[in-house]
């Protein structure tokens, strides 16, 4: 056990400054994030205003150029977990998920679609969709991720109580 | 979360949540309850020859949200604090409040962000990094 001297390092004035520090900055990154979100709208408006005004042939060729835009592959995303979500048979698969993840203690996402298919639904649960569905679970905190090994990824229940 | 080509793996807060790390160690504590880095690190399927892990880091920020504390004897074990064990306990919610959520209008749901944020005690490190997480 360390010997402060009867004072504490959470006492000290250096650490509370770096404390406020590091707090300033991450309140200032949330919302720098924020920003770039709605700059982001800003610019969707004005791509489909020139969609429509400019022909396609007359388009920069810059813009043609393939650029990794992660924010719209976060939009893909949350649109296709609305989508997962809103289906009838969203109760269905979460509870056979949950249910199946509980009886193996851990599980892949590709051992519960091989369970899928044994059950008499139509829904076809490719490795996409699942793939939304486990993290769907993940983000309502009703599953975890376990262990990686390798290429494959171990989900499980979080523990009671 | 990927698993990245030179072995490292993301262990950023959009990589792996804060309660799935907490769980994690929990998992593989000994008996004592502690778990070393390099543990954690194996268990995340990162490389052991991997030179510069994000493991490490991510633990040292989680001992400073007073989430886990570190073996005075070994300083690259770390355990759960009873706040971090708090973190775990029961996450899911129950039906009613799942119900009285989705019933709610949106002035409703800023006020009630607004109370949790007023009355966040302890959590409030944990909520701005949940809403930081889930606005990814």
């Amino acid at each position: 056990m360390h010997d402060y001297n009867g004072t504490s390092p959470l006492d000290d004035p250096i650490v509370e400054a770096i404390n406020e520090r590091v707090a300033h900055l991450d309140n200032t990154r949330t919302l720098h994030i924020e920003e770039i979100a709605a700059i982001d709208r800003e610019i969707k408006r004005y791509e489909k205003a020139l969609k429509a005004l400019v022909p396609e042939e007359m388009k920069r060729t810059a813009r043609n150029e393939s650029v990794p835009n992660e924010h719209a592959r976060k939009r893909r995303k949350e649109a296709a977990m609305r989508t997962i979500r809103n289906n009838d048979i969203w109760p269905i698969l979460k509870a056979e998920i949950l249910a199946y993840v509980d009886k193996h203690d851990e599980t892949r996402q590709v051992d519960f679609r091989e369970h899928w298919k044994s059950l008499s639904h139509d829904f076809e649960l490719t490795s996409s969709k699942c793939s939304i569905a486990f993290e769907i679970l993940r983000d309502e905190k009703l599953l975890r991720l376990g262990r990686i090994d390798g290429n494959s990824r171990f989900y499980k229940l979080y523990k009671e109580g | 979360m990927a698993n990245k080509s030179n072995g490292r793996v993301d262990v950023t807060l959009y990589g792996i949540s804060d309660t799935e790390l907490l769980a994690i160690i929990d998992d593989i504590a000994d008996a004592d309850g502690w778990a070393s880095n390099y543990d954690i690190r194996l268990t995340l399927g990162e490389s052991a020859d991997v030179k510069r892990s994000g493991v490490p880091s991510r633990v040292a920020w989680m001992r400073r949200y007073g989430w886990l504390e570190r073996d005075s004897a070994n300083p690259s074990a770390h355990r759960l604090t009873t706040a971090g064990r708090a973190m775990l306990t029961r996450p899911d919610l129950s039906k009613t409040m799942t119900n009285a959520l989705a019933a709610m209008t949106p002035a409703q749901r800023l006020t009630l962000t607004r109370e949790i944020a007023r009355n966040g005690g302890d959590i409030r490190t944990a909520l701005r990094r949940q809403w930081i997480r889930s606005l990814r």
